[in-house]
């Protein structure tokens, strides 16, 4: 594929997928700190110390 | 519909939904961008028209989640379904999301295509209005703390901003635009060539796909910091109780 807009076309889907990703990671690291602080909460309702 | 207005329901029903939906859209993507990729160049714009396999599916999604977060919104005033303003409040970050990916690949295509990165006509500036609306919605969801009262403000919110959807869509049959008028939806059928076209739909499953798997993966997220919540308030409560207690205590 040799087109002189080639340069636009990358851009877009670089771009493009750089967001998909990093919506992906924003939803994973959500998920991975809230299941941490879940944790966190049960292990010092059973040790009887303050969160 | 009610039925996975459990929480705990709805928590085993992402448990499998979303791996099967994950996989689902990896393959749909995989397909699809391996079809724009080998899709003939347009006769006029060449190879720069394999930005519209991402331009438009990301479009379209942009006014479909807007869509679902109308339906949320009407899910918290109207029946008051519980997950009502999980689903509303997970949705806006990825209508925005989407919606950026709209304005930059579209931009990205006027420089070569129009001579220029932006113009303020009528498809462009609702697209813009769109995304500041997803915006302000994350904002507001965050600038209120109870979050009853951020879902209503919320909801009410969306319903205003539900005017903006037709016209984006009406937008360039209304006035006279730089941005080419409906080529898919239309009355008389598709105006584009179906080399073009299959790649386009198959690309646009595969977005309404990835969508699907991150609001349900969000949802779920909603119901643990809702959880997380509850119980650092009840934790907080039992040991003020605790504290009030000992005080209270006659001293021998």
């Amino acid at each position: 594929m040799s087109d002189p807009n080639l340069g636009f076309i990358i851009a877009a889907y670089v771009l493009g997928f750089a967001v998909i990703t990093g919506m992906i990671a924003a939803v994973l690291y959500d998920r991975a700190s809230l299941t941490r602080a879940l944790a966190k909460l049960s292990r010092d309702d059973a040790n009887g110390t303050e969160p | 519909m009610w039925n996975i207005a459990n929480p705990t329901n709805f928590l085993k029903l992402t448990s499998w939904l979303v791996p099967v939906s994950a996989v689902l859209t990896a393959l749909l993507l995989g397909i699809g961008l391996y079809l724009s990729f080998i899709a003939p160049p347009d006769y006029q714009q060449g190879e720069t028209v394999k930005i519209m396999y991402l331009h438009v599916p990301a479009a379209w999604m942009s006014m479909f989640i807007y869509g679902v977060m109308c339906l949320a919104a009407l899910g918290t005033l109207v029946w008051r379904h519980p997950l009502a303003d999980a689903a509303q409040k997970s949705a806006a970050p990825l209508g925005a999301g989407f919606t950026f990916i709209c304005l930059a690949t579209g931009s990205l295509w006027g420089k070569p295509m129009w001579g220029t990165w932006w113009v303020w006509d009528a498809r462009l500036t609702s697209v813009l209005v769109l995304f500041l609306i997803y915006l302000g919605l994350v904002a507001l969801w965050q600038a209120i703390e109870d979050p009853g009262r951020a879902a209503r403000a919320a909801a009410v919110l969306t319903l205003v901003g539900a005017v903006n959807i037709p016209i984006i869509k009406f937008s360039v049959d209304w006035w006279n635009t730089l941005h080419q008028s409906a080529s898919v939806f239309r009355l008389g059928g598709p105006a584009i060539s179906p080399s073009l076209l299959w790649p386009l739909l198959i690309m646009a499953v595969a977005f309404t796909f990835l969508f699907l798997t991150l609001h349900l993966m969000a949802i779920r997220n909603e119901i643990y910091r809702r959880r997380l919540r509850r119980l650092s308030i009840l934790a907080a409560s039992a040991r003020e109780t605790d504290l009030s207690g000992v005080m209270m205590e006659p001293v021998r």
